[in-house]
């Protein structure tokens, strides 16, 4: 072994600050690196070295999808051989149930990143005994167990779109509570949706700054099968998931070309979106053929994930700085030829991943997303967002980025900071949601300022947490992942406008 | 154009308008969260009849009588004189630097666009579905009430629009025969009270409050009194006495009428406001707490 290796093992091993159950998690991680990498042509293991293509330190070796999303309700309706459980018969024993499975779903964070849409999953248990606040105990013995067992914010809880008890008992719980698990999402369908619940949800942001929200009719269309709202806004399909997720980094790319914008457009682009391509396969064959996740699994023999039903999504970001780069003296977002120029960059990028067969994945493609950054970006703007600072009136801004959300099928997440007044008046983000998803988005998150659970980069993080982290270090692993990025990010120092992001499985903000 | 008296007198200056009343728009903003229910479209009329001290617009007070001090001022030839009587502003000339503000001998700011109803209807559609309604404020949006009256019947006779609700932000000024042209388009009234006692009144805002207060009774009984609001001057306005009859005017009209408790900030103030201080948040809390319990019912929250 390495030197190296070795020195690595043991900083993990005596870390003061780490759990045993993160100890265990990087230990882990340490030992998947030190096996070779899925076979890459020479150049895109050059793309991997300069950063053009990264995949997000998912590891060399994959052996389990990067987000899985079962559909909880095959076994609540069937019970589970495999976990000798029965179907459950009422509402505490379907509670009971989720609480077991949860602790059989894999993802790249060693965690679930989905609770399932719990409203949906538990309404056909709910009878006349549940009063409000006989539903409220419950919920909130159900999020305690959620936040104290799986300490990480990636994971993702669903509610709506329809206005039920259930969902308006989570929303209560939530804001009261103001715990960092489970994220949080409210499907809305203006058609099916009561304004009321979306009043209510308004009340929860102003508070706790989520649910983010998710426009169900938009977003519904795109998966037949059903989808979940997962980790930082990933969108993906239910009863299955993402194998990977691979990201090209647009600004590095434009560092790559030497040529006009045409020539990066027609030639450099394609190049390197094809060289992303080359890693996504790679990865996704290793998983399964390989590493046969798909055939030890009994999440796949009892029907609550299918093969067929995971994706791999092409992430990219940096946008903002390959359109500026691009054009030298006009800004995105603020100039219009700017603004439109990055339509067409995504447009371009989307028609190529629409138009690329991958193997194994659901309709044998991948699927685009805007990647919310990492922890360790430094001077690059997430996904296809506007830079921190340079970002126009909170209408302009919807108006400038509501083009680019049709085309990334697996989740966008643009980010509006809101000044702490709406705390008195949450109507006016009922009435910005609205007038947003009448734009098209996909999906829209606000960030109040002055909450003590902010989003640093889509999941949640408590600032009394971060301060707190260095000297006794953190219950939740995604706290450490928190502070990198404020520290990065100069989130604290400025108006609570964030950059999202998914993973920093290196725990760097801790061990290094 | 439109013609006016002097900006300093209390009644509303004698306006001849010529044709299609126009708007002289000292701004506006897209979206706000913080002038009334919603998310708003607000638009800050041109001219004041009264002169706070606490004003935090100093510069949309006095509506300008074209002296032309400020055509030479301005460094980006943005402003001009096309015809005796008229200051002209070209938007696009202007990289609103504001040297054109401190020439101007009655505190009105040269940079406002004239326009009409529809022109700014048309604005507010491109942004309707993010909006609950529309708050015109200013200034003293009253002054311009033929405009007024035109934008919110505009508002109301639009399809898509009609949905709006429209609010003013106004000082109470305005007399019972323009109440009853302005309220048939206006779903509620915002109110100031900035004192009750007439001498603080006078002090506060160079005028007396007669005015003020016959506003806040003819509109109670109207529905549309959206609230009326108190700027708390630690030691100035609210005093014992003061905060009493101020309570006392309020209840004595109806105690159910929403009462909204305004801090007092620096920011856009002339200099001898800023020698009051800010408002505290306990300042703030301590008067909501005795207005409520001086018969006051419905105290908003912060």
């Amino acid at each position: 072994m390495a030197d190296d290796t070795r020195n690595r093992i043991t900083a993990v091993v005596t870390a003061p600050n780490l759990t045993y159950k993160q100890k265990v998690q990087q230990l882990a991680l340490l030992a998947e690196a030190e096996l070779p990498y899925p076979k890459l042509s020479d150049v895109a293991e050059q793309a991997m070295e300069t950063g053009l293509v990264s995949d997000l330190h998912e590891g060399p070796a994959p052996y389990r999808p990067r987000y899985v999303l079962p559909d909880y309700a095959v076994a609540l309706r069937n019970g589970s051989e495999y976990l000798e459980l029965e179907a459950p018969r009422d509402l505490e024993e379907a509670v009971d149930l989720l609480e077991i499975l949860y602790h059989h779903v894999p993802s790249i964070t060693g965690h679930p990143v989905y609770f399932g849409d719990i409203d949906t999953l538990l309404l056909p248990y709910l009878d006349d005994s549940w009063t409000d606040e006989r539903l409220d105990r419950l919920m909130t013995r159900f999020w305690r167990f959620l936040d104290r067992t799986i300490p990480d914010a990636f994971a993702h809880a669903n509610v709506g779109p329809t206005d039920n008890p259930i969902a308006r008992s989570i929303l209560r719980v939530d804001r009261e509570l103001a715990q960092v698990v489970p994220n949080l999402t409210l499907k809305w369908d203006p058609a099916v949706s009561s304004d009321a619940l979306l009043r209510e949800a308004a009340v929860s942001i102003a508070v706790v700054n989520k649910p983010h929200i998710a426009n169900d009719p938009v977003i519904g269309s795109d998966f037949a099968e059903g989808y979940g709202v997962v980790s930082c806004y990933n969108t993906l399909p239910l009863g299955g998931g993402s194998h990977t997720l691979v990201r090209l980094d647009l600004k590095e790319s434009l560092a790559q070309h030497s040529g006009d914008i045409d020539s990066y457009l027609t030639t450099t682009l394609p190049e390197h979106i094809e060289l992303t391509f080359e890693v996504i396969e790679a990865r996704v064959r290793y998983l399964v053929e390989e590493a046969g996740f798909y055939e030890q699994s009994f999440l796949v023999e009892e029907g609550l994930i299918h093969r067929d039903r995971f994706t791999a999504m092409f992430g990219v970001f940096g946008l903002a700085e390959l359109v500026n780069g691009l054009l030298g003296d006009k800004r995105y977002g603020i100039d219009p030829e700017a603004t439109e120029l990055a339509h067409r960059v995504v447009e371009i990028v989307a028609d190529l991943v629409e138009s690329r067969e991958v193997a194994h994945c659901r309709n044998g493609r991948a699927m685009l997303h805007a990647q919310s950054g990492i922890s360790e970006d430094v001077g690059v703007t997430a996904g296809a967002r506007i830079p921190i600072g340079e970002e126009p009136e909170i209408v302009d801004h919807v108006l400038a980025v509501a083009p680019h959300h049709g085309h990334f099928g697996s989740g966008i997440s643009d980010i509006f900071a809101l000044e702490a007044s709406v705390r008195t008046n949450p109507e006016a983000i009922v009435d910005i949601a609205k007038g947003a998803f009448e734009q098209g988005m996909r999906e829209i998150t606000f960030n109040v300022e002055g909450s003590d659970l902010v989003r640093v980069t889509g999941y949640m993080v408590k600032l009394s947490d971060i301060e707190k982290l260095r000297a006794e270090g953190s219950r939740i692993n995604s706290t450490g992942l928190g502070a990198e990025s404020v520290e990065n990010w100069g989130l604290l120092g400025r108006v609570p406008r964030v950059i999202s992001h998914e993973i920093d499985p290196r725990m760097s903000s801790v061990l290094e | 154009m439109t013609l006016t008296g002097s900006s300093r007198l209390l009644h509303h200056p004698i306006v001849i308008q010529l044709g299609e009343p126009l708007l002289e728009i000292a701004g506006s903003l897209q979206s706000s969260a913080v002038d009334g229910p919603g998310n708003r479209y607000v638009i800050f009329l041109q001219g004041c009849n009264f002169d706070c001290v606490a004003c935090h617009n100093p510069t949309t007070i006095g509506r300008c009588d074209a002296c032309g001090a400020c055509v030479d001022a301005c460094p980006h030839g943005a402003l001009s004189f096309p015809e005796v009587g008229v200051v002209a502003y070209e938007e696009a000339a202007c990289d609103h630097c504001r040297a054109c503000v401190a020439p101007c001998p009655i505190d009105s700011d040269p940079a406002i666009r004239v326009v009409s109803a529809e022109t700014v209807v048309d604005e507010i559609r491109g942004v309707a579905g993010f909006l609950s309604g529309i708050t015109v404020t200013g200034g003293e949006p009253t002054m311009q009430l033929e405009a007024l009256v035109a934008l919110f019947t505009a508002i109301k006779a639009d399809p898509e629009l009609s949905r709006l609700t429209t609010l003013v932000d106004s000082n109470g000024t305005l007399d019972r025969a323009g109440w009853e042209r302005l309220l048939p388009v206006t779903d509620g009234a915002m109110i100031d009270l900035k004192a009750a006692s007439p001498d603080l009144h006078e002090h506060m805002t160079g005028h007396g409050n007669e005015p003020v207060k016959r506003s806040i009774e003819l509109l109670a009984p109207t529905g549309k009194l959206a609230e009326v609001r108190l700027l708390v001057i630690e030691g100035v306005t609210d005093t014992d006495a003061e905060l009493e009859a101020w309570a006392a005017f309020v209840a004595g009209v109806d105690p159910q009428i929403p009462v909204r408790v305004m801090t007092f900030r620096h920011q856009g103030t002339r200099p001898q406001a800023q020698e009051w201080p800010e408002t505290s948040p306990e300042a703030a809390e301590r008067v909501r707490d005795r207005l409520s319990g001086l018969a006051l019912e419905a105290v908003l929250p912060p």
